[in-house]
């Protein structure tokens, strides 16, 4: 029996489920020859309720999103988060430091009055999750690596480290050496600190890494000149919504 | 065109031979080997220097600093298959080797001396193929380091010059370079493209001066001769300096990444999209991350950022150099550049231990002549006010001191009793401080101390040395939930345990208690097995091994009680004391209804003569037991192999 697999949104730009098709045509063959995709918004149009690994998309922030999730857990044996609105709550979470009214008015303006919105969060807020596709947007071998590891019955390898590591496997020099700054010791690696790689620096977009050691990289981020807000701005970015933040 | 004619002919070009070669050929030789293999050496990027291909001779960049990732990369790469598989068919696997030829431009000699430190790892024992497949097939140009970074200190390690691992190591002295041939690889590529000539004496003094030149540029020095580091680092484990050191650690791994001498790895397998088949890659991997020491389980034996910060240290200075011969630390000074918080550089480390062991040093000299501990050895006198029978072979002994003082013992803690012509012997205090000054021993009578002992009566003044020892640790135990389980004559320092709870009930949760004998007639203390059995503040359970005709009670084992008491494992702290057999039964009881292993506390038994940690008589492993025990948890005994 090929295992069915379902793809779910919440509140994000589908930048995520994008990346995924960004696969080439013969990589999604071989994967779909694997696998039976029951539910892709953005892939094909028929729908079913019927699977057993269910990535998700997006963060929870509006209570209707609450009970959908819910159900979505009770069917699915396997939970995957995918993308930083998923893992960490992300961008979206930026709008937690307004008030929810706010929040509204600034995105709506008059028509405020019709939508609801509650303080942005992880989907693991709100139910348990059993692996974590980091990224924003998340990478397409990340995605695949994951996958293969879920169909062979294997826990997905996922780096505990900080992107740091993959920056100096990368050889790349020090962004700091070079006058800049970085979260790349806080964050999760994963992503082969692609954006060292190509010339700029480490936003966090990945999460913090399990035990990070902020007092440090703070102290380190003032040594190279920021101020305590221009820091605090930098962890706000993606991370608002995990501990150092609150 | 050279002046000179080339003077050095095929056959001469002997290994360990010097030549000198123009820049302008050293290019023409460089162009020749692009021609011929894959070459990569020293470029300039963004104000740094890297190791990368080189498509034409003037892109290298030869008199450098340091590079950013070291050239050991070419021989260990960062990520590499070592083998190709077929799911589930062993038979269809194939070893994967690298075995296109390359050339290196530009080893400075302190990477070299790394290099030589990898062949000794991968070559030595258990030759590594994937890693031979690349050191064969490469070429080596090295040069000599005449701008050290500020950051590097390979002069104080020994490792500022190499004398072989490379095939050919130039020195930059002006217009030329003077080469060093370091094997026939290298004499035959001079033979081949090289003009070279002999070297005059100007360019052999030269070479001196600007050796010379840049041994003045190093900014370190190394307070003790570096021979002395391994020990220096084994009598320094636990100072207070690496827990303070490694407090900024972002365990970024950066520092073990850029090191040329570190060489650990992890494997993964990884399958294709259609999981038919897959490779085995090695990737870096580094004793500074988190997840390196984990095991199955979840277990890290290196979970805090301390002993990671100390383990990698004493690799760079101590394990490596005892186990494979060479240097562990070359010097490079790469990961102090890389470390964002500044705290790894093994000099200042090993500068830092240095001083604070010289500090400890001085402070024990001046010690040594402003005090003695006279009472060390020299028993206090005190008198015996009470003796009476517990049990056939044991009694129980109530003392005062002459001085009036009280003893000052903590519950588990011990006092070594000494009786002038027979000897010494230790013996747990059975009475809690709370109940007054005077303290009661129980004794069995098992040899010649113990048996003069029982021969004493009311008034007799014998010696006390102590109290000795951890004692229980009554801040963990504070609040939680208690089982107390004592067998036999491990009932004397519980004993005082329970005392000790019963006077400040308040500061514990439940306390039960759990006692075990032979036969009834072995009982001890039965007065207070009876005062514990009626009082409400205790759970009391008792059982004897063998009954008889008059016993009413139960009758088994110890471990037989331990079903009959519920407890929640999370709140619950046990306390086991009894002979040695009994350890490993109750302890298996336990773990079946999941105490942690640091939440079973046992108190040691063992043969003790002097109680300060000088006889080596209760040693386990480096842990002596009368200074750092009796009293341990299950959690410690576990990395004490000779512990139980
Ligand atoms: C921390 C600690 C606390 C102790 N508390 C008590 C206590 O409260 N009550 C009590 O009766 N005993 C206690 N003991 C054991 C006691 O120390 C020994 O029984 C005593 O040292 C025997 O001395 P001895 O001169 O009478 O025997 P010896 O004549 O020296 O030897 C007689 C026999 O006893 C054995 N023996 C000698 N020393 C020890 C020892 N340290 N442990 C075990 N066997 C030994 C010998 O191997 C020999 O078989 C304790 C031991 C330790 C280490
Ligand atoms: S993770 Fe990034 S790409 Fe994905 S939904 Fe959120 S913002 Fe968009
Ligand atoms: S650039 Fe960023 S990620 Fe890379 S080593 Fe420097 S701090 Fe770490
Ligand atoms: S380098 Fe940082 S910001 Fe860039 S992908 Fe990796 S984690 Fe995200
Ligand atoms: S420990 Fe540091 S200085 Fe020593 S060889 Fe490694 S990177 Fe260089
Ligand atoms: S010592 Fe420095 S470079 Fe090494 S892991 Fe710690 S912070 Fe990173
Ligand atoms: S040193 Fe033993 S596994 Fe790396």
């Amino acid at each position: 029996m090929k295992p069915k697999i379902a793809f779910f949104e919440f509140t994000s730009c589908e930048g995520c489920q994008l990346e995924v098709l960004n696969l080439s045509g013969e990589e999604l063959l071989d994967l779909l020859g694997d696998v039976d995709i029951v539910n892709f918004r953005e892939a094909i149009t028929e729908r079913a309720d019927n699977y057993d690994i269910a990535f998700i998309e997006g963060s929870i922030s509006r209570e209707a999103e609450i009970p959908r999730l819910k159900a979505i857990r009770e069917q699915a044996k396997i939970i995957v988060a995918i993308g930083a609105c998923a893992c960490i709550g992300g961008v979206n979470c930026l709008k937690n430091h307004l008030t929810m009214n706010q929040a509204l008015q600034m995105v709506y303006g008059d028509s405020a009055k019709y939508y609801d919105t509650i303080p942005a969060r992880p989907i693991n807020a709100v139910i348990p999750v059993d692996y974590y596709i980091r990224g924003c947007p998340p990478l397409t071998s990340e995605f695949v690596k994951v996958t293969k590891s879920l169909l062979l019955g294997k826990k997905p390898e996922i780096p505990g480290h900080p992107v740091c590591t993959e920056c100096k496997m990368a050889g790349n020099i020090c962004v700091f050496e070079l006058g800049k700054t970085c979260l790349g010791p806080v964050t999760r690696a994963g992503c082969k600190a692609i954006c060292v790689s190509g010339g700029r620096h480490c936003w966090g977009c990945r999460g913090l890494v399990d035990e990070p050691n902020i007092n440090s990289e703070e102290e380190v981020l003032k040594k190279y000149g920021l101020t305590v807000e221009q820091v605090v701005d930098k962890f706000k970015i993606y991370n608002t919504y995990s501990e150092v933040m609150r | 065109m050279e002046n000179n004619p080339v003077c050095v002919a095929d056959k001469e070009i002997g290994t360990k031979k010097t030549c000198v070669i123009s820049k302008r050929n050293f290019g023409n030789l460089v162009e020749a080997l692009i021609k011929n293999m894959e070459v990569v050496g020293v470029k300039a990027k963004k104000g740094k220097y890297v190791y990368d291909y080189i498509a034409a001779s003037d892109e290298l960049c030869l008199d450098y600093d340091v590079t950013v990732s070291p050239p050991t990369k070419y021989l260990f790469p960062s990520s590499e298959t070592l083998l190709r598989f077929k799911m589930g068919d062993v038979t269809k696997t194939e070893l994967v080797l690298d075995n296109s030829q390359r050339a290196i431009i530009g080893v400075h000699p302190y990477d070299i001396r790394a290099i030589e430190l990898l062949d000794e790892v991968f070559i030595t024992t258990n030759p590594d193929p994937n890693y031979i497949a690349r050191r064969q097939n490469s070429l080596i140009v090295g040069v000599d380091c005449l701008h050290p970074s500020p950051k590097s200190f390979s002069p104080c390690m020994g490792t500022n010059v190499a004398e072989n691992g490379f095939d050919l190591l130039l020195t930059d002295i002006g217009d030329s370079y003077m080469v060093t041939i370091g094997s026939k690889k290298g004499a035959d590529l001079l033979a081949k493209y090289g003009q070279v000539k002999e070297p005059t004496n100007d360019d052999i003094v030269k070479q001196k001066v600007v050796r010379d030149e840049a041994l003045t540029k190093c900014h370190f020095k190394l307070n003790c001769p570096k021979e002395r580091i391994p020990k220096l680092l084994e009598d320094s484990y636990d100072d207070a300096y690496w827990e303070e050191r490694a407090s900024t650690c972002l365990s970024c791994g950066s520092c073990v990444m850029v090191c040329p001498t570190c060489f650990c790895f992890d494997v993964q397998d990884d399958v294709s999209l259609d999981l038919k088949e897959g490779e085995r890659v090695r990737l870096w991997d580094g004793c500074m991350l988190v997840d390196f020491a984990k095991v199955a389980g979840g277990e890290n034996f290196r979970h805090d950022k301390t002993s990671r910060f100390r383990h990698r240290i004493y690799r760079k200075g101590k394990y490596v150099i005892e186990r494979y011969g060479k240097a562990g630390c070359v010097g490079c000074g790469r990961c102090a550049t890389a470390c964002l918080p500044e705290i790894a550089s093994p000099i200042e480390a090993f500068n830092a231990i240095d001083e604070s062991y010289r500090a400890k040093q001085a402070a024990l000299r001046s010690l040594k002549e402003t005090r003695t501990t006279k009472e060390l050895y020299a028993p206090r006198p005190a008198e015996l006010v009470r003796v009476e029978k517990l049990s056939t072979r044991e009694k129980v002994f109530e003392f005062k001191l002459k001085d009036g003082k009280p003893l000052g013992q903590k519950p588990g803690q011990f006092v070594e009793v000494s009786l002038s012509g027979y000897g010494e012997a230790p013996f747990g205090v059975s009475t809690s401080p709370t109940r007054g000054d005077n303290f009661e021993l129980g004794i069995r009578n098992v040899g010649n101390v113990t048996n003069a002992l029982h021969n004493l009566e009311k008034g007799a003044v014998l010696g006390i040395r102590g109290p000795f020892g951890n004692g229980f640790p009554l801040n963990t135990l504070a609040g939680k939930d208690l089982l107390l389980i004592a067998g036999g004559t491990g009932l004397f320092p519980v004993r005082s345990l329970v005392q000790y709870i019963l006077d400040k009930r308040s500061s514990f949760g439940r306390a039960m208690l759990l006692f075990g004998f032979r036969s009834p007639a072995e009982r001890l203390f039965v007065d207070d097995l009876a005062a514990w059995k009626q009082n409400p503040n205790v759970e009391f359970f008792e059982t004897v091994d063998r009954g008889d005709s008059s016993w009413t009670g139960n009758v088994g084992v110890i471990t037989t009680l331990i079903p009959k008491v519920q407890f929640d494992p999370k709140k619950t702290v046990a306390v086991v004391v009894g002979p040695p057999i009994m350890y490993r039964f109750v302890i298996a009881e336990l773990k079946k209804r999941e105490l942690t292993d640091e939440n079973i506390i046992v108190s040691l038994e063992r043969r003790m003569k002097c109680g300060v940690g000088k006889c080596g008589h209760c040693q386990i492993n480096s842990v002596y037991v009368c200074q750092e025990g009796p009293v341990f948890t299950l959690a410690q005994l576990r990395n004490l192999r000779e512990a139980v």
